[in-house]
């Protein structure tokens, strides 16, 4: 069924396109956390670069287990913010607001436990569900006509933009911070692994924004605009 | 392993970890506000209706899910459905059907339609 090198979380075989593979990618001789490291500093300080280097092609274990292990840093981070600061931001909102806010946070340490347990899981089928949108909207404008990664190269795009999960150590806007930083990265790495335009990249990047986040992406405005007020009339 | 494998198994652990969590669906959904552009402009957005068409899906009634959100349901059922036959056939070491979507002008103007077509059910079907 699974051969002893499948089961192992081995790096990929050398490269068969795109460039000599990232830090991640080449940890097999970096060791896994000099190749994590180098490869989370290497896509927040020059994404262009980083992309360049990262593989079009090879595996999809690199980007899944990079993805779940910044996207499960960068949640314990927004964590500790909340543990510290909920209390004091709670009580600036207005109390209706307050409560229906309250919901959405986890409160007791059995919840966090359990959603600390759950959230790689949801990493996987959240970073699956957005590539396959991710991979539909960069079909739908046509920046996919000279690719030679096809679905694998958008889920390199995506598992690799998971680092901007640490934008959680901002607290308050770091949520913020990192939406705008992931468009600016799929843009980016699409532009590079699908050999496309910038454009047509950043197009394909915030059309399923637009399509499935318009809801949440207009509740974020709302809350946004209430603790802004909250703090401009405190 | 091959890519092709790998996201076989990839998308059969996917589709098998929604069905796990599908009896926590509720209890997740519950948390979700109400939609701001139905609330503001009365009208349903693209994808109103895709998380009550999950939760349909998750008590096994497809066809309450297809009503209220076509689009989102087949996709539900082929994101579910497809992984687990994929999943299965990559466990079992089986032949793996090659699903490659060219990018021509047709299948994105398909795509496009597709997706007019179903807000324009919503629109109309008033979810």
């Amino acid at each position: 069924m699974i051969d002893s090198a499948d089961s192992s979380l081995a790096p990929p075989p050398p490269p068969a396109a795109g460039g000599q593979g990232n830090p991640w990618e080449r940890r097999a001789s970096l060791g896994y956390g000099a190749g994590l490291l180098e490869s989370i500093k290497l896509f927040i300080v020059s994404p262009s670069a980083a992309y360049e280097q990262t593989l079009k092609r090879g595996d999809f274990l690199s980007p899944l287990l990079f993805a779940v292990i910044v996207g499960w840093f960068g949640a314990i981070l927004g964590q500790i913010w909340q543990f510290f600061f909920q209390g004091s931001l709670l009580n600036l909102i207005p109390p209706d607001v307050r409560d229906q806010v309250v919901p959405f946070l986890s409160t007791t340490p059995i919840e966090l436990a359990i959603s600390m347990i759950l959230l790689p899981i949801f990493l996987v089928i959240g970073l699956f569900i957005w590539s396959l949108l991710f991979h539909l909207s960069l079909l739908l404008v046509g920046a996919l006509g000279v690719s030679e990664s096809g679905f694998e190269g958008t889920f390199r795009v995506n598992g690799y933009a998971y680092v901007v999960q640490l934008a959680a150590v901002v607290p308050f806007i770091g949520w913020i911070i990192g939406l705008v930083w992931f468009v600016a990265l799929q843009t980016i790495g699409a532009a590079r692994i699908h050999d496309t335009t910038p454009g047509r990249a950043f197009v394909g990047a915030v059309l399923p924004l637009f399509v499935c986040c318009v809801c949440f992406g207009l509740i974020a405005v709302m809350f946004g605009a209430l603790v802004a007020s909250a703090f401009q009339s405190g | 392993m091959s890519p092709h494998r790998q996201l076989a198994l990839l998308w059969g652990g996917v589709a098998a970890a929604i069905v796990a969590l599908s009896p926590l669906a509720a209890r997740l959904a519950a948390g979700l506000p109400a939609c701001p552009v139905r609330a503001w402009l009365d009208l349903p957005c693209l994808t109103c209706g895709a998380t009550r068409a999950a939760l349909a899906l998750a008590r096994l009634d497809p066809a309450t899910a297809l009503a209220l959100n076509p689009l989102a349901a087949l996709g539900w059922i082929g994101l579910v459905g497809g992984g687990l036959a994929a999943g299965i056939l990559a466990a079992a070491d089986r032949p793996l059907p090659r699903l490659r979507l060219r990018p021509t002008p047709h299948l994105r103007l398909a795509l496009a339609a597709v997706l007019l077509a179903n807000w324009t059910y919503l629109l109309l079907a008033g979810v």
